[in-house]
């Protein structure tokens, strides 16, 4: 009896633990959530409030861009920034950000929970990115608040409202599309006030793509510059490979490695732009007039079997394509690829020793090798959710950020504290200056919390807009014109300049995201023509190559390519500019 | 005596009543309520979701406000050219993990179960364990390293041999089972033989004594009276095994895949998580997902029909 009692005794108490447990577990969550919707509100702003204030109140911001969920301050609001920011607008923030497979899968899954905070940040350089046809079915839904009618009351935001301020994409395909009748949902950052997309600066050009040990470069007596075509590249490979060059542990260099941040079939664009049809994602149009895809030309045998034959020859690393970002970072730090398919000139390995020099760039299949480019262009994006509260606060706030007090703010710090005005234009201080060369995060992130031209909190550095660093601030980033970090970063952009050459338009894939397309486009996503091509680089027949060829052939046809072809043909007639296609 | 009583019991308990049995075992029936609350919450009620395979998703009207499409998705997933190769290589890599790799944890059991050695067993025990600890992106990145062309351990093996080092094992379509193979049976052999080294454990041992009287080797104990013995709980492994068949496991296959294997490496799961969660077609992710716990569904069942019908071993 005794037994039986003590058993019920002990069970009941089992039950209340987990039920008291449970209870608590659910309170602590509402708790949590009843915080953050109470901080969203306004509160009356103090009577001494400056001109630039906006409101007491709290922004929650969901970024989806990893550099800045790799940057955030330990205590935001309390970094020298925040705290500027908040005495002069009143705002705090509350970023978040959720680490996954991607960002804009993490994006795809919150926004499918039917949730958006206050704001949310994501990149969107244009509307091919992954990330667009997310967001614009987001903004169709009304997940998103419509700031048209705030725009024109703002300092910068104003702009966009400019007939030639946006570029093409960004008005027609993301900010003021026509289905949107006037509403502006999605708003890009990082838009030059003005073109400067055909200007070469050396003192902010990123010179990308293959660069090439120096000391091969000497014991081969060549000039990088002058490797141009398909045939060169391959010559100078063979050269090296007869080289017996030796990397830092003794092993016979590769003479073409994979790209610096992991191998991947993106460098095709540097190793065989010869055979490269077009910049248009695969398509192009032939001088009579014909659309096409790059997989019913030739050129789909010819860069198969060009980097076929490096493979065969052992002129190229064979992990090339898959090498994970630590071990492709290994091989080219111990000089294991005498030519590394891809890094640019801001990169570490690069800019801190004299060690690797541009090579190249190889010509196109028109053979220029002018980097094309599409004009001006954004980078990230916001959207402000339809439940915000005063989403004009919101856009006020971005907007503040975007003003050239803003700007050097986020940019630079506080005056006084990270920077002085000399000759009115700032100048990071000695102290700022050190921690910027030596990369201190415990400074540049916690303590000031400026974006520091990417090196600091990159949020600040990310969301702004009409920019025009150089005649703001007299150089292209915080302390590019006194740091002596990145000198040689700016000696090679002047030794190898690059040419520049405008394609107007958008890749034709931009446009599978029209609704009359939305069953090829189910299709066609299924599809990846560059792993195409890696699968049949690495085929074991010529045979192989030609199944594996003619599938893909297929495949598109039956993903409805004719029916995509027809669409953006007709957009091609009436537009030229519409899409990035260009013969020879 | 004591025998006779606790059968009489068994009967007076199954004729009682549910409402009897919860009023005297009340305590025991409380302590199952949290144990029901979890399976309604986290199994039962996320399945109204499949809901979503017959709609046009809205984020903003969510699951159930979304409109109906009926089966559209059905009939793209079915009609599209990638069906037949993911149904194919989604159904060899089942096949592969539910069937192939099935005998081995239990020859591994067997082989514990004969080691008298206690020090060996425990350590051959721990050491067949170990791997199913390690997380599947560990495990793929060493076997990234050790098969790298050239530069990994296999390779290097066999150039000292004189054969060709620079294979590139994961690039190369014709490896890619024999290593998923490998990889899964040396993850999980030693985990999934605890199972049956608990069903062995349950062996009347008088049934050795026995037969070693009658003078049986250890092979035909094994052979005659392990196996037997534990025939109930390798038939329902197998059973609740067979409902796996078309689901490969996404983690593995996913990271184990690169361009070169693509053609056999791209499966259902993998399918799911590209068009679901990477291009926001959440519909069609969950009509293919539906599809899969379906015929999942329908090979458990006619496997249980028939295992009862021949081997009077089934789950109901």
């Amino acid at each position: 009896m005794k037994k039986t009692f003590l058993k019920r005794f002990l069970t009941l108490g089992l039950i209340a633990a987990l039920v008291v447990s449970s209870a608590a577990a659910c309170s602590k969550s509402d708790k949590n959530t009843s915080d953050n919707n109470g901080s969203s509100g306004t509160t009356d702003a103090p009577a001494d409030k400056p001109d630039t204030w906006i409101a007491d109140r709290t922004i929650t911001i969901q970024a989806y861009v990893d550099d800045i969920g790799n940057s955030l301050p330990k205590d935001l609001n309390n970094t020298e920034v925040m705290k500027e920011i908040t005495k002069r607008t009143g705002i705090k923030l509350n970023i978040q950000y959720t680490p996954g497979d991607s960002d804009s899968s993490v994006m795809a899954a919150q926004l499918a929970s039917g949730t958006v905070p206050d704001v949310i940040v994501s990149y969107l350089n244009d509307s091919t990115r992954p990330e667009f046809p997310i967001l614009l079915k987001a903004a169709r839904e009304g997940m998103f608040a419509d700031v048209s009618g705030y725009l024109k009351d703002t300092k910068v935001y104003s702009r966009y409202l400019e007939d030639d301020y946006l570029p093409n994409d960004t008005k027609k395909n993301i900010t003021f599309r026509d289905e949107f009748d006037g509403a502006a949902y999605i708003l890009q950052f990082s838009i030059d006030s003005e073109d400067r997309s055909l200007q070469y600066n050396p003192e902010d050009a990123y010179v990308g793509g293959l660069y090439i040990q120096k000391s091969i470069v000497d014991a081969l007596g060549i000039d990088p510059y002058k490797v141009n075509t398909q045939e060169q590249f391959y010559d100078l490979l063979v050269k090296i490979k007869n080289g017996g060059f030796k990397d830092d542990n003794g092993n016979a260099v590769y003479p073409l490695g994979p790209k610096y941040w992991g191998g991947s079939s993106d460098t095709l664009e540097y190793i065989t732009p010869g055979y490269n049809w077009g910049v248009s994602d695969g398509y192009n149009i032939t001088d009579d007039g014909t659309i096409k895809h790059e997989i019913d030309t030739d050129y789909v045998y010819e860069k198969i079997n060009y980097v076929r034959k490096l493979l065969a020859e052992g002129l190229m690393n064979p992990e090339f394509f898959t090498m994970d970002s630590t071990r492709a970072e290994e091989v080219s730090k111990s000089h294991n690829s005498a030519i590394m398919a891809d890094v640019h000139n801001y990169q570490e390995i690069i800019y801190g020793s004299d060690d690797w020099t541009p090579l190249g760039p190889l010509n196109d299949f028109t053979g220029n090798n002018s980097k094309v480019v599409h004009g001006k262009s954004g980078y990230g994006a916001f959207a402000i959710s339809a439940d915000a509260k005063n989403p004009e606060e919101i856009l006020k706030f971005f907007d503040y950020l975007s003003t050239p007090e803003g700007q050097m703010l986020s940019e630079y710090g506080v005056e006084g504290v990270s920077y002085n005005m000399v000759d009115g234009k700032p100048v990071l201080t000695d102290e700022a200056l050190a921690k910027l060369n030596e990369g201190d995060k415990d400074y540049l992130v916690n303590k000031i919390g400026a974006g520091f031209g990417g090196a600091g909190f990159a949020f600040f550095d990310y969301v702004l807009t009409n920019l025009d660093r150089l005649n703001n601030f007299g150089e292209s980033r915080p302390g590019a014109g006194s740091s002596t970090t990145f000198a040689r970063s700016v000696e090679i952009a002047k030794d190898y300049p690059r040419t520049l050459k405008l394609v107007p338009g958008l890749d034709a894939t931009a446009y599978l995201s029209a609704d009359s397309l939305a069953d090829v486009k189910a299709q066609m996503s299924l599809l990846n023509y560059k792993d195409m091509l890696v699968q049949a680089i690495y085929a074991n027949s010529d045979e192989e190559v030609k199944k594996i060829v003619e599938s893909f052939r297929e495949q598109l046809k039956q993903a409805g390519n004719d029916t995509f072809i027809e669409y953006i043909g007709k957009l091609y007639k009436d537009d030229k500019e519409s899409i990035d296609f260009y013969t020879k | 005596m004591a025998a006779g009583t606790v059968i009489k019991e068994q009967q007076v308990h199954t004729k009682r009543s549910l409402g009897k049995r919860l009023l005297k075992f009340w305590p025991l029936y409380l302590m199952l309520v949290p144990c029901i609350i979890y399976y309604i919450l986290i199994c039962y009620i996320p399945m109204g979701g499949v809901v979503l395979a017959f709609k046009d998703y809205s984020f903003r009207k969510g699951i159930w406000g979304s409109p109906w499409v009926g089966f559209r998705y059905f009939k793209t997933f079915f009609t599209s050219f990638d069906f037949l190769r993911l149904l194919r290589n989604t159904l060899t890599v089942g096949f592969i993990k539910c069937i192939l790799e099935f005998p081995f944890a239990i020859i591994l059991a067997l082989l514990l179960n004969e080691v008298r050695n206690m020090k060996f067993k425990k350590i051959s025990q721990t050491i067949t364990y170990l791997p199913h600890f390690l997380s599947t992106v560990i495990i793929v990145t060493m076997l990234q390293r050790i098969l790298a062309p050239n530069t990994g351990v296999v390779n290097q093996i066999i150039g000292k041999l004189g054969g060709d080092s620079g294979t590139f094992f994961l690039m190369d379509a014709k490896y890619f089972f024999r290593l998923l193979f490998s990889m899964d049976l040396w993850r999980n052999i030693g985990w999934d033989s605890i199972i049956y080294l608990a069903a062995i454990s349950g062996v009347d041992l008088s049934l050795y004594e026995a037969a070693s009287i009658d003078g049986c080797s250890k092979l035909k104990k094994m052979w005659h009276i392990t196996l037997p013995g534990i025939r109930g709980t390798i038939g329902l492994l197998f059973i609740m095994g067979v409902g796996g068949l078309l689901s490969s496991g996404f983690e593995q296959i996913y990271l184990l895949r690169t361009p070169g294997n693509m053609s056999v490496a791209d499966t259902l799961d993998t399918f799911v998580v590209r068009i679901g969660l990477m291009n926001g077609q959440f519909g069609y992710a969950t009509a293919v997902g539906l599809v899969q716990g379906v015929v999942g569904l329908v090979l458990v069942v006619v496997c249980n029909k028939l295992s009862k019908k021949f081997t009077e071993v089934s789950l109901w």
